[in-house]
């Protein structure tokens, strides 16, 4: 029966390859976007060659282009953006462990599963009292935040559930005793526990997951072709192929592809990650890892302060004309300014990011990533800078706009020859700090797709296992960004400094 | 229209309820120095800024030169388009008027982000479009006459007192102004400055400036007036020239206020 299932479905595909083959045509290239810091052996950063991404999902994508004869476009985006992303149009695939549930089927359409696993119990190697579901009643237990683990451990019930953002958060807590277990899905659990041997897999596994691909609800024909090339995949072994390289081949895949034959590809690719990330290292060769990461992090810190660069040009530039309108704008205006400034300084910066980069596209206009991190940051400090301009302009005597007016000046070109050159010299320690700040706050805007500083130092990171040594060196690059506009800075107020106490004493 | 440079007729002004200038009249003709004296909170000062236009009055006429402003008590009245109007009609004379009125606070207010040179050329080229290489050879002989040739780079905190307020007039005066007006120029200076200052006025007025110093010097007031306005409570008491205001002062409050500096 289930054999003429197939071979009705494999007719049906066929018969829609040329309808696809025609699209293929249209399609020169295939989007596809995934978090590469999504660890081994999903997508993740070469440990030889930090600048590639690798991973079994790599591989697929790889294999389903060359079936549709079309070149490939790696996007990278946040997790949690991967879905809201497909609909800004930045990307037409998304392929990153998305597990097909019922509630994401209601935004986008899912591929047939390209992969079928389950969840795994991860312990400390050594703990012989958990074994099953049961033996978590009443202990602490990690699982991924919204995965299935979650939602089996709460319908267990009884376990004391505690989410994390990443599996590898989990496994670093129950190192420093504050979980018991960690149910996570299988991939993670294998690679993770392979080059971690202090942490062991037990007992059976749990549930089943399906990973699609998924892609938006009006690109019918793309799911078809699609699902013609995982077909494909499917039928000529290519699928197992990878997995097998992967060491990933598992006993619901060869009930999935009713596939029992023994494996007879060499697990080269899951060798070449044990090689690389598992044997403990010692202290010259993590510097020399370390060095080879440098253009990486270098790369990445010079995005992150030319952003943070343009957005506070744009800051400075907003953030004048907004406390201009506040000070001398009339009624109408300065009430506008203050609302802007209420507004923006009173609502998180997260927030305002995902507005202008996810909401923004539906009236109409889409921003590229750096357009929309620097609209976003800069629109942010302008609100603060306003601020800081205003309590300068506040800080010059009033003498000196009277002084101005009597001399013939306009209220216009008082501010323009008299305050405002007096302002900014009073504003500028304060605005260089303010800098300081959003060169740190600029991070965020990984969640907008752009690779700066901090998202370089995750992915790494997440690749290695490697959260100190890699921190450290992130943390650094951070400070040296900052410090030559904490000297400015500190130049500057000296210099004010002085000529405000020769001032004081002629007074 | 009488030869007055200057004529101020009726001037009122009040804050909210208070009355600070009631019913103010006198003229001034070109050439001439008056001093205003007065106890602190007469109105001196208000009367120095309303002549300048830097503060509103409410009631009565001012004549600078050929500039009059009238104003009615009845605004109130008006409609709000009528009332901006008279709003925007009163500034565009404002401009006018101190284009012809300079005047020198009691505070030192250079701006202190410029040299001495660029204080005084910075308002002739924005202001009267003057080219910069006019406006510095205007600046440079201002500097001289008031005794500061050779300031013209250093910053207005490498001065002092005294030595700003010579530099603020020498900027007012850039503006070719046609009267001149102090507001206590040297009440903010050491003694030994204050001197120095004073003298620079007593060149304008030999050279023909009109000049009207509210001030508590009262030696200069005496012996470089044309004559003497003293005010008490919003109102002018007595106007005279300065032996009579001095030493033979018509009016009992005058004669108590003056009485106080002959000791």
């Amino acid at each position: 029966m289930e054999k003429i299932l197939k071979a009705a479905l494999g007719i049906f595909f066929v018969c829609i390859l040329f309808v696809v083959s025609a699209f293929s045509k249209e399609l020169k290239v295939l989007r596809w976007a995934a978090d590469a810091e999504s660890n081994a052996p999903y997508i993740f950063q070469d440990p030889k060659i930090p600048s590639n991404i690798i991973g079994f999902e790599v591989d697929i994508v790889n294999a389903i282009a060359e079936v549709l004869g079309v070149q490939t476009q790696f996007v990278q985006n946040q997790w949690d953006g991967l879905i809201p992303g497909l609909y800004r149009g930045d990307y037409d695939i998304a392929i990153n462990g998305l597990e097909i549930t019922e509630d994401r089927k209601k935004e986008v359409n899912f591929t047939i599963p390209y992969y079928i696993t389950y969840v795994q119990l991860v312990v400390m190697k050594g703990v012989t009292n958990i074994q099953s579901l049961s033996d978590l009643v009443g202990r602490k237990v990690g699982a991924l935040k919204n995965s299935l683990a979650e939602r089996i451990l709460r319908a267990k019930g009884g376990i004391n559930v505690v989410t994390y953002e990443g599996e590898v958060n989990a496994f670093v807590d129950m190192k420093n005793g504050r979980i018991d277990a960690a149910l996570v899905d299988a991939p993670i659990a294998i690679y993770y526990t392979a080059v971690n041997p202090e942490f062991e897999i037990v007992g059976q596994p749990i549930g089943e997951i399906s990973y699609g691909i998924a892609v938006r609800k009006q690109d019918t024909l793309l799911l078809q072709e699609l699902n013609y090339a995982i077909d494909v995949l499917q039928r000529n072994g290519k699928l197992r192929e990878i997995l097998d390289s992967w060491n990933l081949w598992n006993y619901m895949m060869e009930t999935y592809l009713g596939d029992f034959s023994p494996t007879n590809v060499p697990p080269k690719k899951y060798q070449y990650f044990i090689e690389s990330v598992g044997k403990k290292s010692k202290f010259s060769e993590r510097i020399e890892l370390y060095v080879k990461f440098m253009p990486v992090f270098f790369e990445a810190a010079l995005i992150t302060l030319g952003l943070s660069f343009v957005a506070m040009l744009l800051a400075m530039f907003a953030g004048l004309i907004i406390a201009l309108l506040r000070i001398y704008g009339g009624k109408f205006l300065s009430w506008l300014a203050v609302a802007y400034i209420e507004i923006i300084r009173g609502t998180p910066l997260l927030i305002q990011l995902y507005l202008i980069f996810y909401a923004l596209p539906s009236v109409g206009i889409k921003l590229s990533p750096f357009l929309a991190a620097v609209l976003g940051l800069g629109l942010n400090y302008a609100a603060y800078e306003a601020e800081v301009y205003r309590s300068g302009f506040f800080a010059i005597p009033r003498g000196q706009m009277e002084a101005a007016i009597s001399l013939g000046m306009s209220k216009l070109q008082a501010i323009r020859y008299v305050l405002l050159p007096q302002t900014i010299r009073i504003v500028i320690p304060p605005v260089t700090n303010d800098f300081i700040s959003l060169l740190k706050d600029s991070s965020l805007v990984s969640v907008i797709t752009m690779i700066e500083l901090t998202k370089v130092y995750n992915q790494i990171a997440s690749a290695y296992y490697d959260y100190l040594g890699t921190g450290i060196i992130t943390a650094v690059l951070y400070l040296l960004l900052g410090l030559p506009f904490i000297r400015i800075a500190r130049y500057f107020e000296k210099r004010l400094a002085v000529e405000r106490k020769a001032q004081k004493v002629k007074e | 229209m009488n030869s007055a440079i200057l004529e101020v007729r009726n001037l009122t002004k009040k804050k909210e309820q208070t009355v600070i200038l009631k019913d103010i009249s006198f003229s001034v003709q070109k050439g001439e120095l008056v001093s205003i004296i007065g106890r602190s909170g007469c109105g001196k000062t208000t009367l120095l800024r309303c002549i300048n236009c830097l503060d509103i009055f409410d009631k009565g006429y001012l004549r600078v030169s050929d500039i009059e402003i009238s104003r009615e008590n009845s605004v109130k009245n008006l409609s709000q388009r009528r009332e901006k109007k008279e709003e925007n009609d009163f500034n565009v004379k404002a401009r006018k008027i101190r284009h012809k009125v300079g005047i020198l606070f009691q505070t030192l207010n250079l701006f202190p982000h410029l040299t001495v040179l660029e204080n005084i050329i910075l308002a002739p080229i924005v202001v009267k479009k003057e080219p910069k290489e006019k406006a510095i050879e205007t600046a440079r002989i201002l500097l001289e006459k008031v005794g500061l040739k050779g300031f013209e780079n250093r910053y207005p905190y490498q001065l002092s007192g005294g030595q700003s307020q010579r530099v603020a007039i020498a900027r007012s005066l850039a503006m070719n102004p046609e009267i001149m007006l102090y507001d206590e120029p040297t009440s903010a200076l050491d003694p030994e400055l204050v001197g120095e200052v004073l003298n620079v006025m007593r060149d304008l007025d030999s050279e023909g400036m009109t000049q009207i110093v509210v001030t508590h010097a009262m030696n200069f007031a005496r012996s470089a007036s044309d004559f003497v306005i003293y005010m008490e409570a919003g109102e002018i008491v007595e106007i005279g020239p300065p032996n009579k205001i001095f030493d033979h002062p018509s009016d009992p409050r005058t004669e108590a206020y003056v009485r106080l500096f002959r000791e």
